[in-house]
């Protein structure tokens, strides 16, 4: 498979004015600009269809996670979640293939997106702020991104969903870039830890603003796959926050997880064959993957 | 004849491929960016692609500003380009050598650049620097500065500090850390712990009187780019002091100094009135000099003539500059 490693998402690109000013991004235009300026944009699609099939998904989940919110209040656990609950649950694989979602993917990337994974979270989920790139990504850059569906109205002390604009400029990192050890990485149970101090300088050196998100019902946010972004500490544990977060790719690219991505002495780079949920089958072919994987070996 | 003929053309980066005559290749080939010049008679070259197999790396226009190939050559345009090279590559099969090509714009002409000079080292060359964990890398040695050779490398997004290798002929590289504060390299997106300097007194002696430069690896095939040669004082210890003695009170602002021809063609017209100015004020000071020499010597011959002034082109307010303060 020819790569083009120069190729790079239309909201990314240098010529962005030139295609906004000629229709590129058609009725998405204002989400494409968001995207471009800010690494995030907000999308309502308000509709009753819409907000039946998030209800879906709440009531779906409600039992699946009961015990598990228990412990969670009672402190004896962190917060919950379910991660590709869509092989369960068809409620949760429809929020993930929503077309008009696809649509607005597809004008701001000009590459036809997938979805590989979704999770889904009762309550904030109290992550430290992150970039997405870190734990999945592609060659070439940036043909990733998560698609942020509140399930219900958020209110401010249930940890919401915080994000850093303008952070998706920062240059993408790896293991190998910020000269992380291989055992220290295959030995921490959260490697994002290890990058951490790295996203707070970065916040500190270029002063960017936290913004916290309380949106209504069904309102979704689409992140860049570098904005910096995570969830507020919970202030009440009885509250909920039910969401769903769906992690896209973007057709022609190889996928990578950068957090295990080493120099060619220690490993190499980390490639991934993600699984469609559109297609239910894995993005390369048995045979595909065996010729990236030859690729790799002979790299 | 026709061997050597050849020989000469391939060495000046003249030659004729795929129907086209054409001439230029690569002049610096380092681990963040290969730049260069390529010009073609009858056929314009707009792009330049660096590929790997059937993988593409990296694209960029032919677009740059090279006025002294414009004059060698006798041609208008922009035969310039800079290519910027990813600091991370997907694990590609490297079988097939790595080929830059320069391309014209309707895809149907292409010629394969080289280096120009080492043409037969360009895909092992390329190669080496693709595989290499020096990609991405920036650098600049600015020069011997207030007593320290100074400059920067690093990698945009890195966290560790990089390293380089000061070279000399016959001596043995020289590890240098690239960890010390260095002003605007925040603005170019690298780590603003990218500097570095050393007192050349930290060198063994046999290094003094040397020229030396920078590498981004130890055997010195990737050099940092500068702008002019740098020889270390002849006895390093005094040298070095001498050097600091001189520019201690000297305001040196540490740029990042684009090639000379940039340079030259992007210098600012305020600047150039400064330069103007100080080739006044060195005339003014040459005609003090004689007109006082002339006078010493008139009084050793006869009394003190009538004091004649001098006509002059320069400004009138050029004496004040050589009054006392206000």
């Amino acid at each position: 498979m020819p790569l083009d490693l120069t190729g790079q998402p239309l909201i990314d690109r240098s010529d962005f004015q030139q295609l906004l000013e000629t229709g590129t991004f058609g009725r998405w235009a204002e989400q494409a600009i968001s995207l471009h300026d800010k690494g995030y944009c907000l999308v309502d699609l308000g509709s009753s269809d819409w907000l039946e099939k998030i209800d879906d998904v709440v009531n779906a989940l409600q039992p699946r996670l009961e015990a598990e919110l228990k412990l969670w209040e009672s402190g004896e656990s962190g917060p919950p979640r379910l991660q590709d609950g869509w092989i369960d649950h068809g409620s949760i694989r429809a929020l993930a293939l929503e077309p008009v979602v696809l649509d607005l993917l597809r004008h701001l990337y000009g590459r036809e997106p997938f979805a590989f994974q979704t999770l889904n979270f009762p309550v904030g989920s109290e992550q430290h702020f992150h970039s997405d790139a870190v734990h999945f990504h592609s060659y070439p850059h940036g043909f990733m991104c998560g698609v942020w569906i509140a399930l219900q109205d958020v209110q401010p002390e249930s940890g919401p969903l915080i994000y850093f604009p303008g952070s998706h400029r920062l240059p993408y990192l790896s293991a190998r870039s910020l000269g992380l050890d291989r055992e220290a990485v295959l030995g921490e149970p959260h490697p994002q830890r290890l990058f951490e101090p790295s996203w707070q300088q970065a916040v500190s050196e270029h002063a960017f603003e936290k913004q916290q998100f309380l949106p209504k019902r069904g309102e979704l946010l689409i992140w860049h796959a570098n904005l910096l972004h995570g969830g507020e500490p919970v202030q009440e544990r009885t509250s909920r926050r039910w969401s769903q977060v769906n992690h896209f790719f973007f057709s022609d690219c190889l996928y990578t997880t950068p957090m295990r991505n080493f120099g060619a002495g220690e490993g190499g780079t980390c490639l991934r064959n993600p699984f469609d949920l559109a297609k239910e089958t894995t993005r390369f072919s048995e045979v595909e993957w065996r010729d990236v994987n030859r690729m790799q070996s002979k790299a | 004849m026709k061997k050597k003929g050849r020989r000469l053309k391939r060495f000046l980066g003249l030659r004729r491929e795929a129907g086209i005559a054409w001439s230029g290749g690569i002049e610096h080939l380092l681990p963040g960016q290969i730049s260069g010049w390529v010009v073609a008679k009858g056929m314009p070259l707009q792009e330049v692609r660096l590929l790997v197999g059937p993988h593409l790396i990296a694209r960029t226009e032919i677009n740059q500003p090279r006025p002294d190939v414009c004059e060698s050559l006798g041609c208008q345009g922009t035969p310039g380009f800079s290519l910027a090279l990813p600091s991370e590559l997907p694990p590609v099969d490297w079988q097939p050598a790595p080929r830059l090509l320069a391309i014209s714009a309707d895809g149907s002409q292409q010629v394969e650049l080289r280096l120009i000079g080492h043409a037969k080292q360009t895909a092992s060359l390329l190669k080496a620097l693709l595989q290499s964990d020096l990609l991405g890398l920036e650098g600049h040695v600015d020069g011997l500065l207030q007593g320290a050779l100074r400059g920067w490398a690093g990698r945009r997004g890195q966290g560790q500090p990089a390293h380089i290798w000061l070279q000399a002929s016959g001596q043995k590289p020289w590890r240098l850390n690239c960890d010390q504060w260095r002003d605007g390299l925040q603005a170019m997106g690298l780590p603003e712990q990218s500097g570095f300097h050393l007192d050349p007194k930290a060198l063994p002696p046999d290094w003094g009187g040397l020229e030396v430069w920078c590498s981004f690896d130890q055997d010195g095939q990737f050099r940092l780019p500068q702008q002019e040669r740098v020889v270390l004082p002849a006895r390093l210890a005094m040298g070095s002091e001498m050097v600091h003695a001189i520019q201690a009170n000297a305001s040196v602002t540490v740029r990042n100094n684009p090639p000379t021809q940039e340079w030259l063609t992007q210098v600012p017209e305020d600047l150039g009135h400064h330069w103007q100015a100080l080739e006044h004020f060195r005339l003014y000071l040459d005609m003090i000099e004689q007109e006082l020499e002339a006078r010493d010597n008139s009084q050793k011959l006869e009394p003190a003539p009538v004091p004649v002034k001098k006509s002059s082109n320069l400004p009138k307010w050029w004496p004040r500059l050589l009054r006392g303060g206000r």
